[in-house]
């Protein structure tokens, strides 16, 4: 167990460090957008990764939460003049809000139920910033959303934007981690592998189930806000049930309930669209064949596929061994 | 054990490096692919040349060709509208190319798919801008080129867009785009003359969709009828909405004697469905959407008796430069051409005048040259900018005629 561990720290580290270098040879803002793009997906699916990956709560609001973050902070900051670090806080505070509200639906429903509840809270959403239109601008958007400034270092470039999320990444990764194998994850791993024993023992299900909504909303909106901020530009066009989903085939791909498998997910899912540009028109049907794909026959994600080569290599040698005697 | 662990990690960068690596190569695509997908033989070989040149020089040429970024939706909601810009810029460029090029060089496009989404658009964009292109053509959709139009700036690209919205030019002031299509507003404003002056409605019903597309047509109908005293009720309805009863029947109750309805491709067709049955049988004045094939093909020709649309450009126009691109356009695609594909055939010709007259690709004096094209003869009308870089002054009113946009008008909204 410490060595899988271990292991996949390793990988970890060296994804982040990976991920550090790219800039340094590919100073094209097309890949540097890329993995702008990147690296805040990931810190939405660390956020989805609480609530779905380890409570096993299906959440499809995210796109709902992520607006929400990218139009509070936008807002403050364009309109009213505020520090972007402010007007993060307070996109922050507003996915903690809406954490907690959508935390109560998900005491009373299960399956696909709570799915639909947390579908038409995105939609709600949506259809909200499409309509009030003086205060969102609609689907043409708020444009001149300021970036962020680090003591005297203005982040005015792509690249000067990534090294702050990438930052922003590594942080709460190593927070997603801290709280995995504490006590609060292992009462979200219990929510999903057995309600009736954390009863028996006493423990707060509404509580937990309320917790783990909080934080994913809480990552949502943070990645929402550093996404307006990165783009300087935000349209209700964004925030649909695609993206949504696109957060889920994330955690999915990458592995669900594995902060590994989260950075997997959010890499190959961001990539894999602009890998398959060349396809043309035939992209989306090649891109949705090869996700199924992964689905039917790597359940566990794509972090499961060293463990599956090892058992396979086991496999044979074995069956070498019988043949052999 | 320490060292084993080590081992492993470098191993793990080292891999993770490479496949880097091997996705940095793939990303870049390859324009004869994007191109070639789904085309005809002879545009697959013309477009073929693209993947194997280099851009080298801040000039956009690729060895000896002029390169040109063209950015559609080719995926997302309304693909067709994709491949339709995709067609029309192909053919100018094929066209041109035969007359011997510009400037003794050939022109190529570098198609890239925005997917009708903006974190898309941005990508194609940059992608677009990577390639050292002379000019990016499209996005289409007012939001897309809202979101891209920064970076192009950044990158000194002209941008040609037949992108409509009135905030492109009232709330940025880009020197690098140019709005190759009429605004909405004007589009708006002629729909509301003609009904009231042609038409003769002394009280308009105003169907409209809530997004910014509908309520900026709205303000401008609504601004011009309440200026000459005419009555007038507006209903609106969300995007993606499928019944439009209680709108329509509020319409009907309330007496209108015409309606300018103003909302997106699909919503046009399915109230085009639900006045018919619900009986309001009253001329009516559609926005541009309803003159696409792809828009009225959705329609049953008896549920378009007496509509009548505005829009930049329809293939029934009589005149002899849309005749000919007609003809060229069914030749070449079995398709007939509508709005998209008339767009961006005129966007590479304008490229080409200021080419020639710049006599070079050089940013600045393509700007320069752009700024002063002068009543450029194009299939949607005269190209000519005004000092918002609009180039479009001219609407077109069609009747619906068996379910297809019969020319009737072009009128000339701005000098």
């Amino acid at each position: 167990m410490n060595k899988k561990i271990n292991w996949q720290y390793a990988m970890m580290a060296s994804a982040f460090l990976i991920l550090a270098l790219v800039p340094l040879f590919m100073s094209n803002n097309y890949y540097i957008t890329i993995l702008n793009q990147m690296v805040i997906n990931m810190i939405v699916v660390f956020g989805l990764n609480f609530i779905t990956g380890l409570a096993g709560q299906m959440n499809l609001g995210t796109a709902g939460i992520y607006a929400l973050g990218a139009y509070t902070s936008a807002l403050l900051s364009r309109n009213f003049g505020l520090s972007p670090w402010l007007t993060m806080v307070a996109a922050l505070v507003v996915g903690f809000l809406i954490g907690r509200g959508l935390g109560y639906p998900s005491l009373k429903m299960k399956g696909v139920y709570l799915s639909l509840t947390t579908l038409a809270f995105s939609e709600i959403i949506r259809i909200l910033a499409t309509n009030l239109m003086d205060i969102t601008g609609g689907t043409q958007g708020i444009k001149n959303i300021p970036r962020f400034r680090v003591l005297f270092w203005n982040l005015d470039t792509n690249v000067k934007y990534f090294y702050f999320v990438w930052t922003v990444a590594v942080l709460l990764c190593l927070l997603s981690m801290r709280i995995a194998h504490s006590k609060w994850g292992r009462e979200f791993k219990a929510v999903k592998d057995n309600v009736e024993a954390i009863e028996s023992l006493g423990l707060d299900i509404k509580k937990i189930k309320i917790r783990a909504f909080t934080l994913a909303a809480v990552y949502g909106a943070l990645g929402g806000a550093l996404y307006a901020h990165f783009n300087q530009f935000v349209t209700s066009l964004s925030f649909t049930t695609d993206l949504s989903i696109s957060y889920v085939i994330m955690l999915m791909i990458g592995g669900i309930g594995n902060i590994l498998g989260n950075i997997i997910g959010a890499i190959v899912i961001t990539i894999l669209p602009e890998m398959l540009r060349f396809l043309g028109d035939y992209y989306q049907i090649t891109f949705c064949t090869m996700v199924l794909l992964c689905a039917v026959f790597l359940p566990n994600g794509l972090v499961s596929l060293p463990g599956r080569f090892r058992h396979l290599v086991k496999k044979k040698g074995k069956g070498g061994e019988r043949f052999g005697q | 054990m320490e060292k084993k662990r080590y081992l492993s990690i470098t191993l793990a960068m080292c891999l993770a490096l490479s496949a880097l690596a091997g996705c940095g190569g793939g990303q870049t695509p390859q324009p004869s692919q994007t191109q070639a997908a789904g085309n005809t033989k002879e545009e697959s070989q013309q477009a073929g040349t693209a993947g194997e040149s280099s851009n080298d020089t801040a000039e956009g040429a690729s060895g000896e060709t002029i390169l040109i970024g063209v950015s559609g939706s080719i995926t997302g909601a309304a693909p067709i509208n994709g491949l339709r810009t995709k067609q029309g810029a192909q053919m100018a460029a094929d066209e041109i190319n035969e007359a011997g090029g510009v400037l003794g060089r050939q022109i190529e496009l570098f198609v890239a798919d925005d997917g009708g989404a903006q974190d898309t658009a941005i990508n194609a964009a940059n992608l677009i801008i990577s390639q050292d292109v002379v000019a990016q053509v499209g996005p289409n959709l007012s939001g897309m080129a809202l979101a891209v139009e920064g970076l192009l700036s950044q990158a000194k690209v002209p941008m040609l867009t037949g992108a409509t919205s009135p905030k492109l030019v009232t709330t940025i002031d880009n020197p690098y785009l140019f709005r190759i299509r009429a605004a909405d507003t004007v589009q708006a404003k002629l729909a509301a003359t003609y009904a009231t002056q042609n038409l003769g409605c002394r009280k308009l019903g105003l169907f409209t969709n809530s997004n910014d597309y509908g309520s900026g047509a709205l303000n401008v109908i609504q601004e011009y009828l309440d200026g000459i005293g005419t009555a007038y009720v507006a209903e609106a309805h969300n995007t993606g909405d499928t019944d439009m009863t209680s709108q329509i029947l509020k319409l009907k109750d309330a007496g209108v004697d015409g309606v300018i309805i103003w909302t997106d491709d699909a919503e046009t067709a399915l109230a085009a469905r639900q006045f018919h049955d619900l009986g309001l049988d009253v001329p009516i004045i559609g926005s541009p959407s309803i003159s696409t094939p792809q828009v009225s093909g959705l329609c049953q020709p008896q549920w378009l008796d007496n509509w009548y649309c505005v829009t930049d450009f329809t293939a029934s126009n009589t005149s002899d430069h849309v005749t000919k691109f007609v003809k060229d356009f069914e030749a070449k695609y079995n398709e007939t051409p509508e709005l998209y594909a008339a767009t961006y055939y005129g966007s590479i010709y304008i490229l080409k005048d200021a080419i020639e007259r710049a006599g070079t690709t050089e940013s600045d004096a393509l700007l320069k040259a752009l700024n002063e094209t002068d009543n450029l003869q194009g299939v949607v009308g005269k190209y000519k900018p005004n000092t918002m870089r609009e180039m479009v002054h001219e609407g077109i009113i069609c009747k619906l005629e068996d379910g297809t946009a019969v020319y009737l008008d072009s009128i000339t909204v701005e000098d």
